[in-house]
């Protein structure tokens, strides 16, 4: 399919504006073809590269509510959004396993153009990750390696975001105007424990020792979080 | 598996689950469309996930599944 970046960018601004008409709609819909197809080619790929290890695969298209939430918070153009194309690779081992995984990637998958952005060692929000920008002629994915722990640790503050709303990602305040007063004071001392969390998970896998403790408190956190959920009404 | 999910926001609610095979691209991404030209509530999440299986899709992304409106559409 054969859009220009200028046409895309269009349907950013209307995506933007929360406006998109019929023929938006239409480009939306055949520029998700495209995407798909990307998403599940690399997919494919990366099932057969790594198919010797117990790893857990998934892929998302970015859906229009989180697209128009980037196009407003970043300003960028549509065409330049990395994330539209999302996939994740949940490795069983640690860090050194997590490097090998993001080298292989770099050097053995075909792209144009690749970019690795290690949060592990520039967290965001707490968030660590490897993550790989792929470029493939027009189609930008992104690839997530995750160790379980990293794993286990975003799927937490995923959950919070859900509560309190993801300008929590970006390092803005929760949004508790919803919830009771006990909640709220749950929600406080769930960012103090996940900030803790983080940093903690980052020292176990530099230094490679076991994790019984930093996983009970991920468990603990969980079932806070649950609880948190599950009192919402 | 193809998964759509719809899911409540500030109910942390799971609204709908619905599964195509992986290669079932096109009805995937038509019943994605729709479902979010229909919907006017923000609230609402929209999201289409490829995961192995349902056990898979649940242990990648728990959130959505912590409480669960429906039974699932499969």
């Amino acid at each position: 399919m054969g859009v220009s970046k200028g046409r895309i960018d269009r349907l950013g601004e209307s995506i933007r504006e929360g406006s998109l008409s019929d023929d938006d709609r239409l480009l939306l819909a055949d520029l998700r073809r495209t995407w798909r197809s990307s998403e599940k080619q690399l997919k494919i790929e990366l099932e057969g590269r790594f198919s010797q290890n117990n790893f857990q695969f998934y892929s998302r298209l970015k859906n229009l509510g989180t697209i128009r939430e980037k196009l407003i918070r970043s300003a960028l153009p549509l065409s330049r959004i990395r994330d539209i194309v999302g996939l994740r690779i949940v490795i069983s081992g640690g860090r050194g396993l997590q490097d090998s995984v993001v080298s292989e990637i770099v050097n053995e998958v075909n792209a144009d153009r690749c970019r690795v952005i290690d949060r592990r060692s520039k967290p965001r929000s707490g968030y660590r990750a490897v993550h790989v920008e792929l470029i493939r002629g027009a189609a930008i994915s992104e690839i997530q390696v995750r160790t379980q722990l990293q794993h286990q640790w975003a799927n937490l503050f995923e959950s919070l975001s859900k509560v309190v709303g993801r300008g929590i990602r970006y390092g803005e305040p929760p949004f508790v105007g919803h919830l009771s007063v006990d909640a709220k004071s749950s929600v406080l001392e769930l960012l103090h424990h996940l900030a803790d969390l983080s940093t903690d998970i980052a020292r176990v896998e530099e230094s490679g020792t076991d994790t019984p403790d930093v996983r009970d408190r991920l468990d603990i956190e969980n079932s806070v979080i649950n609880d948190l959920q599950r009192g919402l009404d | 598996m193809l998964f759509i999910v719809e899911y409540k926001r500030s109910r942390a609610m799971l609204l709908s689950l619905q599964q195509f095979d992986e290669d079932n691209d096109e009805a995937a991404l038509k019943r994605l469309c729709s479902a979010e030209q229909t919907n006017v509530d923000d609230d609402i999440e929209i999201v289409l996930i490829s995961a192995a299986s349902e056990e898979s899709l649940r242990e990648g992304y728990p959130h959505y599944f912590v409480r669960e409106s429906v039974e699932p559409d499969r």
